[in-house]
């Protein structure tokens, strides 16, 4: 059925230039030739306010695939981004990513967003992804906080 | 009189040399008659022939070549009190002229003597127990009718009674239970609120699919009382990706944390091009979730197996390929799933290493590590324990001259886990060469028939005695499956008495088997017929002393 993903995206990104939460980013990649990859989106998911991920903009890249959207897409941080449910290579571990537990193809991709913003501070101690961030958050609460705030500071709001 | 000419006394009387051995440890090397009561307390009741000599069974290559040729066939004569005797005495007399007569003598007679032939022991073993076979074609339909039934006792529609036996696992009894205490909880719980509504072709103005953002019209437009609308073509690739990955019958709608289950009918007006791979996937879920019911694990058979019990620990499908209950896999008596399952694992880990370890490596004479030579040189200097040595004789480098003379090879450098890896091995390859020969006799089941067929056109044999060919072939298998799981017990058991019995048993048994195997190989050009019952008989008494032992213990 080839196609459905290309119309799906486009229809995404009309969606998302109407209307799209506040301090998230998410546009298409230029390719080389200058014309849009509508395949490779690159968002920007704030921390929420009170917490300690505030006052940063994470950068993420999601992959879309010819699947799509029946087939989740591959959502990344840049490499080693410090998070228990974030493997070392970026890769975000999270239910309604995984095509075999949560993947509706009705998620939206503003949903997705919000859910990783969400992920953020709620971190899932059952399903860890890395080894240094969960030791630190279930044994070293003050470190993991120190951790996470200076990594806000490498990721600071534009302008 | 010393131990040993007490053991020579007892095996010159006939009596077995392991047998003997036991009784004489069990009774102290005291005296000899003490002895024997004890064999014949142990290991038989009734009167043994002292002097009867019991020579071994004559090799399978000789016998076959000479009666070939001759034209009147030996019969053999068999003592049909064989299992009055001693069980370790059990062996076929073939040896001895005197054994065989003319069989000219009259063709009635021999029917008669074949028909007089009793079995010691039934040998229903061999055919099916109580357990039902559910032709792979037939499955759909049972689990279908299964559904129905569900569906009239609790006025549901078909697809609400798929969805709670699947969350009750097929167990009707339970879920009626559960139903009757309270309906609404049941129904919810198996996620069936509401879901028997819902809608094909029926537009909704101002709605767009939520999968590829399409218009919908009256014409591609589905969806369920939830109200996540989406086009058929969506739904369609949906219900494809999900029954490719399995998932049959909880299948949830497409709508984000949507918790409502797609009814069968659904996709039956959605997908009607779906709907036979989603029977397929309904019939699979329902033997996978069927704590009572298997596959046949046996390649290209499609059958389902029925216990008729849970106690049930075999069963066999009409490909008379027979399954552990328990485990999923081949029968495996006399092992358990336990060791089964440590057996596996080693021979997963160990088969490849081992082998590599047994070709390729030397122990150091001095420190028994195990040495892999990586050059042409053959003066090797241990990197643990820095000792020198030949590689060729393993003898100490320093002073070393000729090596080239013949010595007998000493095990003994051989390091402990050389010595495991040995043992192991031992097992393996037996374990392993019965299985090759079971392979090759499942194949004997499926020409039996043309055996039999054949011979009742070629000769005036009765289609009884024919039809044994069956009979002796479903025990030869059911012997070299048991034989092959023999290995696996053996390598797990304790060394002792026991073991040496057990062994002593396992060892009888192969012998037999061999020789039934011969002659059903045999069959097809020159059919033995009362040998072959002699043979099965004698196989499958062999095979419950063995299996008997197992289970209640050697020693008493």
């Amino acid at each position: 059925m080839a196609g459905i993903s290309s119309a799906r995206l486009s229809e995404e990104r009309k969606n998302w230039r109407k209307d799209h939460p506040y301090g998230f980013y998410a546009r298409p990649t230029t390719n080389t030739d200058g014309s849009l990859n509508l395949f490779v989106w690159s968002c920007g998911i704030p921390g929420k306010k009170d917490t300690i991920w505030e006052n940063g903009v994470y950068p993420l890249t999601m992959e879309f695939t010819e699947d799509y959207p029946s087939k989740p897409p591959k959502c990344r941080f840049p490499k080693d981004f410090f998070h228990p449910n974030v493997y070392p290579s970026g890769t975000v571990c999270l239910s309604i990513l995984n095509e075999e537990s949560d993947w509706k193809p009705s998620i939206t991709i503003k949903t997705v967003l919000l859910g990783i913003q969400d992920l953020l501070d709620n971190p899932n101690p059952k399903s860890p992804a890395q080894q240094l961030p969960i030791h630190l958050f279930l044994q070293d609460k003050d470190e993991y906080v120190k951790k996470v705030r200076q990594q806000a500071k490498s990721y600071p709001l534009a302008e | 009189m010393d131990k040993d000419s007490k053991l020579a006394t007892l095996v010159e009387y006939g009596y077995d040399p392991v047998v003997a051995q036991v009784a004489l440890e069990q009774t102290s090397y005291g005296d000899l008659n003490v002895a024997i009561d004890y064999i014949y307390k142990n290991f038989g009741e009734g009167s043994l022939d002292k002097k009867e000599v019991i020579t071994e069974p004559t090799p399978l290559t000789s016998q076959p070549t000479q009666q070939l040729n001759t034209p009147t066939k030996p019969k053999r004569q068999i003592s049909t009190s064989s299992s009055k005797r001693l069980k370790s005495s059990i062996t076929v007399s073939a040896g001895s002229d005197d054994c065989y007569e003319d069989q000219e003598d009259s063709e009635e007679e021999y029917y008669q003597d074949v028909d007089d032939y009793e079995f010691d022991i039934a040998l229903v073993d061999a055919f099916p127990k109580a357990n039902t076979v559910i032709q792979s074609k037939d499955i759909i339909n049972t689990a279908l009718a299964e559904i129905n039934n569900i569906s009239s006792i609790t006025e549901t529609t078909p697809s609400a009674a798929t969805l709670l036996l699947c969350y009750f696992q097929w167990n009707p009894n339970k879920l009626l239970e559960r139903y009757y205490e309270d309906p609404e909880r049941v129904v919810s719980a198996a996620g069936i609120k509401k879901i028997d509504q819902f809608f094909t072709k029926t537009s909704v103005p101002g709605q767009m699919c939520s999968v590829c953002a399409d218009d919908l019209d009256s014409n591609n437009c589905s969806y369920l009382s939830c109200k996540h609308y989406s086009c058929d073509d969506c739904w369609n690739q949906y219900l494809l990706i999900k029954l490719l990955e399995g998932g049959a019958t909880s299948i949830p709608c497409m709508g984000v944390k949507c918790p409502s289950v797609i009814p069968d009918e659904f996709i039956h007006k959605v997908a009607p091009n779906l709907y036979n791979k989603y029977l397929e996937r309904l019939a699979q879920t329902y033997v996978d979730q069927n704590p009572n019911m298997r596959w046949c694990p046996a390649v290209g058979c499609g059958n389902a197996l029925k216990a008729d019990s849970q106690s049930e620990s075999t069963a066999q499908c009409s490909c008379g390929f027979k399954i552990c209950f328990r485990c999923k896999q081949e029968s495996h008596f006399p092992a358990d799933c336990e060791q089964m399952k440590n057996w596996k694992k080693k021979c997963e880990d160990d088969s490849e290493t081992a082998n590599w370890i047994s070709s390729n490596t030397q122990d150091c004479p001095k420190c028994q590590s195990a040495i892999e030579k990586n050059g042409g040189c053959n003066h090797m200097t241990c990197i643990k324990c820095k000792h020198e040595f030949c590689w060729i004789c393993l003898g100490n480098w320093i002073g070393h001259s000729n090596c080239n003379s013949y010595k007998k090879e000493e095990n003994s450098n051989k390091s402990e886990l050389k010595k495991n890896l040995e043992r192991y091995l031992f097992y393996f390859h037996r374990y392993n060469t019965h299985e090759q020969s079971k392979k090759f006799e499942t194949k004997l089941r499926q020409t039996a028939i043309e055996t039999i067929v054949s011979f009742q056109n070629k000769t005036d044999k009765r289609w009884i005695d024919i039809k044994f060919v069956e009979t002796s072939t479903e025990i030869l298998i059911q012997c070299r499956r048991t034989l092959k799981y023999t290995y696996v017990y053996g390598y797990y058991m304790g060394e002792g008495t026991e073991k040496n019995l057990f062994e002593y048993l396992q060892n009888d048994l192969e012998k037999t088997t061999e020789q039934l195997s011969f002659l059903l190989s045999q069959a097809n050009s020159d059919l033995k017929i009362f040998d072959l019952k002699e043979m099965t008989n004698l196989a499958s008494v062999k095979l419950k002393h063995l299996l008997e032992g197992v289970e209640e213990g050697f020693i008493n």
